[in-house]
């Protein structure tokens, strides 16, 4: 299946998804934070889909829409394609539901999530700091973290 | 070592026996020496630094002809190699393992990284800025990584502190090997009989002059 053929069987097959193609990226789709779990049980279990395997997800942090991007990329072992999944969240109080349940691998990969750009997974089951120390405050991946070790390289 | 510091400090109270020197000259000698070449490393990589040392510790370039070989306890360490990028996490992990070694020890800061964060000095929040903000360092030897020549070097330089430090006493001002030691093999030519280091060009990591 290619991203355009995935569109329409993901709104074929839950009408109010209004999955939308990305416009930056050819391999990816974009859907309102409130439906990707949704999407993901779908998308593992649906025979013509079968994403059963989870790679990696990321963020992209952008100050001046007030947004978090997430990233989800997903890969089918059994049909060789790929996919990836954008949804934004509010940049204050970023929440969104855990993945992990649908696939394990998304347990660790949400916990780095957490620790870098401060989305919070709801419903993970173990949602601790994984890079930096317990104790560390802000999330250093987001664009306006400033730190007192942190010296910018001078022009 | 543990037997190291009996040694060092058998000798420091023998020294105030009358007419003790005499007799303790040959024997410091002895001691001194032993100890110089018996420089036992604690196994301890951080980073890509790390790489190197394994270079510098297999058969090639040898460390054992030093008498150096590794040791998996800081217990039975006489050196410690930072080998490596020290991040925030790591230094009280790095801090700790430096206290639980018995005197004498010696920290050689190897590469940019250990020396003063290196290439992560500018634009890194996780990096602490050379290990000497935790734990009093040697020597530091320039390089990303430094050859193993200047690592050579570098151990050859702790060897001349060793033979020169006494328990109690300050200890001397850390030793740089420059780059220079990277971009040659002086090192190895300088590896028997060990000669003076005072002729070694300093630099530092940005290749300009100490004082
Ligand atoms: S100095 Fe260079 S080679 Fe050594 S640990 Fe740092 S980055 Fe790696």
């Amino acid at each position: 299946m290619n991203r355009d053929e995935f569109i329409k069987a993901a709104n074929q097959a839950m009408p109010d998804l209004h999955a939308k193609a990305d416009t930056a990226n050819p391999d990816a789709i974009v859907v309102n934070s409130a439906d990707l779990h949704g999407l993901c049980l779908w998308m593992r279990d649906d025979p013509a889909a079968q994403l059963t395997y989870f790679e990696f997800v990321t963020a992209q942090d952008w100050p001046d829409r007030d947004e978090i991007v997430l990233v989800y990329s997903l890969y089918s072992h059994p049909l060789g394609h790929r996919l990836m999944v954008k949804t934004a969240l509010p940049r204050r109080d970023p929440q969104i539901e855990t993945v992990s349940d649908i696939w394990e691998g998304a347990n660790w990969s949400e916990r780095e999530v957490y620790d870098l750009f401060g989305v919070t997974f709801s419903r993970h089951p173990d949602l601790r700091r994984i890079m930096m120390f317990d104790g560390w405050e802000g999330y250093p991946l987001r664009k306006d973290y400033t730190h007192p070790n942190l010296i910018h390289r001078p022009e | 070592m543990g037997l190291m510091g009996l040694l060092n400090k058998g000798s420091v109270y023998a020294e105030r026996l009358p007419g003790a020197s005499i007799v303790m000259a040959p024997v410091n000698w002895g001691i001194d020496n032993a100890q110089a070449y018996s420089m036992w490393y604690m196994l301890f990589g951080l980073a890509c630094c790390a790489i190197e040392l394994m270079a510098t510790g297999s058969s090639r370039y040898d460390f054992d002809r030093l008498g150096m070989f590794y040791r998996a306890s800081p217990r039975q360490s006489d050196v410690m190699l930072i080998a490596g990028t020290v991040t925030l996490k790591m230094a009280p992990r790095v801090k700790m393992l430096y206290e639980q070694m018995s005197e004498p020890r010696f920290v050689v800061a190897m590469g940019g990284c250990a020396s003063n964060g290196g290439p992560f000095y500018y634009d890194s929040y996780s990096v602490l800025k050379g290990v000497d903000k935790i734990i009093p360092v040697d020597v530091y030897i320039a390089g990303c990584p430094p050859r193993p020549e200047a690592l050579l070097q570098g151990c050859l330089a702790v060897q001349k502190k060793v033979r020169t430090y006494k328990l109690g006493q300050p200890r001397g001002a850390a030793i740089r090997i420059g780059q220079e030691a990277n971009a040659s093999r002086l090192a190895l030519d300088n590896l028997v009989p060990p000669r003076a280091f005072d002729d070694l060009q300093i630099l530092d990591i940005r290749g300009q002059k100490h004082e």
